[in-house]
């Protein structure tokens, strides 16, 4: 009853904000600062540890003792989901990290330099941005990954940069586009007159101006790695089978459905949907917050 | 004493229907610590002179011939490597616009440090502590350093892009129709402001307006463009109470005259499409004075008077 309460009140709280988009915002921020904070204090939520085996009998369903069951290998499904968004969280970080320190400077310099510089540069990423992501990640992490004894770090790093390759080209051709209408801008000119040299004309005149549709992106790319990972590791490529990950562990619980064995696969299922979700909301949210033309989600 | 002379200064654009001759065939000289005005229609070169001279044109506008000689050197043939050393530091630009010619992400202070340390190598301090003493002498009050474009006015922005060539001393100031943007009042401040930036720090000014009446106010000497080509060069007095040219009496005559009850005086017809620009005098088919020489020959830009040139066939003896 208490629990029913605080479900109200967290929902009255949202039905006084007036914009749709401020609640989204505001939903997505709360789930992404709960999965952060699951992440980092993984050791301290999870009751057990996520790959010790047999800590359970196999296969037991949702109960007190083991709030998501356990899996075909007696292992608690809720430590493992919670350990799960360590690697979930850290592939989005860097696969972002990666992409915006690639696709920005590529999109801005490409941008403002023009000819043929930019064709040869804008032809690359089409080509990158018109094969299917998850087949492109897939060729990249296999390349990358050496299989057998490489650490899971590396494992993790290697999944990232394969997708940061996949989202180079959107942030390269949102920053290609505002880098092309800001450079027309007559400050842009007026800084050559004064004879500033063309990397501080990017860099202080251009950039500051041309950055901020990238910043939506940020979010939808959290979103889509996390995703894209998951499907990664649920083809098997990428984390081995006893390490916790979520799409990992779908790939291993499908299987028991059809047995009448839900809770191994649905509830990393479900937290890959959460973790998508709230970056999605975010990133929805902010494009409309970072859009000029609407003004009522400003303070 | 010549600071500036530009030679025979042509420049075509490159468009989808052709090349126009922005420029064609400028001659003209800038004097130290003088101010000329360059008048003309819209589309009649000026902004493209200004912006030829630094450099700076858009991707599809080049500089096909001519010289143009600043300070024993030619811009035409330096490399864009030293041209960044001589554009702000020794020929500086202001725009017509100033709600657009600031950096909306930096503060009014940084646009002007930013010049010092460009060119002089200064520290962040010291260019900053540089950076609030011309603003200050160009009339912005010292608590307004810090905030961004957005917060001033129209008058105030171009205040501080002219802060900007009063902080590095430039030799040569174009200004791109500076006051066109703003009201009569800040006009005339503006005005008052470049013509002590003149008297203080020698600077030459290339003032480029369509206003005759502002010309009047600041230039000691005045070019009179016309679709590409210079028809009068002449002193404020030469150009006012000797006019020559044609095109130069109808531009007089279609100044408002506060009382006149007649109705303002337009020339006749529209500047040339520039893509075919008329043979002979570019200005035949509008004037009234047209003969079978102008349609076919081009008038030579000719000395009629001292420091008077005229290009006009009538003026030919």
């Amino acid at each position: 009853m208490e629990s029913l309460i605080f479900f109200k009140n967290f929902f009255k709280a949202f039905s006084k904000v007036r914009s749709l988009e401020e609640k989204m915002l505001r939903i997505g921020l709360v789930l992404a600062t709960a999965l952060i904070l699951i992440a980092v204090l993984a050791p301290y939520i999870a009751p057990y540890n996520p790959i010790e085996m047999y800590i359970g009998a196999p296969y037991t369903p949702p109960c007190p003792q083991h709030l998501f069951g356990t899996d075909s290998m007696g292992r608690d499904v809720f430590s493992r989901v919670i350990y799960g968004t360590r690697s979930a969280l850290m592939v989005a970080v860097i696969s972002a990290a990666f992409a915006f320190a690639i696709g920005i400077p590529l999109g801005l310099i490409s941008g403002y330099v023009g000819g043929v510089f930019d064709r040869v540069v804008t032809l690359i990423m089409d080509a990158l941005y018109a094969f299917p992501s998850l087949v492109m990640a897939l060729a990249i992490a296999v390349a990358l990954n050496p299989g057998g004894s490489a650490s899971v770090f590396s494992i993790i790093l290697n999944t990232a940069i394969a997708i940061s390759v996949v989202y180079i080209p959107s942030y390269f051709r949102v920053i290609r586009a505002t880098t092309l209408s800001v450079k027309e801008n007559l400050y842009v000119e007026a800084a050559k007159a004064i004879g500033a040299p063309p990397f501080k004309i990017v860099l202080k005149y251009i950039a500051p101006n041309a950055v901020n549709p990238a910043i939506p992106i940020i979010c939808m790319n959290f979103a889509d790695a996390i995703l894209t990972a998951a499907g990664l590791s649920f083809l098997g490529i990428g984390l081995p089978p006893f390490y916790p990950d979520w799409g990992v562990d779908v790939s291993k619980g499908w299987k028991d459905i059809p047995n009448g064995v839900w809770w191994t696969s649905f509830f990393p299922g479900l937290m890959i949907f959460l973790a998508t979700l709230a970056f999605m909301l975010i990133s929805d949210a902010l494009v409309e917050y970072l859009n000029p033309r609407k003004e009522r989600l400003r303070p | 004493m010549t600071l500036l002379e530009v030679k025979n200064l042509k420049v075509e654009f490159v468009t989808v229907s052709g090349s126009v001759k922005a420029l064609d065939g400028v001659s003209f000289t800038v004097n130290r610590g003088e101010v000329v005005g360059v008048v003309g229609e819209s589309g009649s070169g000026k902004t493209t002179l200004g912006l030829a001279i630094l450099k700076i044109l858009p991707l599809n506008g080049r500089i096909v011939s001519g010289e143009i000689i600043f300070d024993g050197r030619d811009l035409v043939k330096l490399s864009e490597e030293d041209m960044t050393k001589v554009r702000g530091k020794e020929i500086s630009m202001i725009f017509q616009d100033p709600m657009t010619s600031l950096n909306p992400t930096m503060r009014i202070v940084d646009h002007v440090a930013e010049a010092l340390i460009v060119h002089y190598r200064l520290s962040k301090e010291e260019a900053q502590s540089k950076a609030i003493e011309a603003l200050t002498a160009v009339g912005i009050p010292e608590n307004r350093v810090l905030d961004y474009p957005h917060q001033l006015s129209g008058g105030m922005r171009q205040r501080v892009m002219i802060a900007i060539s009063y902080a590095l001393k430039p030799k040569l100031l174009i200004a791109d129709e500076p006051t066109t943007a703003l009201d009569v009042i800040v006009q005339d401040q503006i005005l008052d402001l470049l013509k002590e930036l003149r008297n203080r720090q020698k600077t030459s000014i290339l003032f480029i307006t369509h206003d005759l009446s502002v010309v009047a106010d600041i230039a000691d000497r005045v070019i009179i463009m016309y679709a590409g080509k210079i028809m009068e060069i002449g002193s404020v007095e030469q150009i006012y109470y000797s006019t020559l040219h044609p095109y130069t009496q109808g531009l007089l005559k279609s100044i408002p005259k506060i009382g006149s009850n007649s109705d303002l005086y337009t020339i006749p017809g529209n500047p040339p499409d520039m893509l075919n620009p008329p043979p002979g005098c570019r200005f035949h088919p509008r004037c009234p004075f047209a003969e079978e020489k102008c349609r076919k020959e081009n008038p030579p830009l000719v000395e009629v008077s001292e420091g008077h040139y005229v290009a006009c066939w009538r003026c030919v003896k």
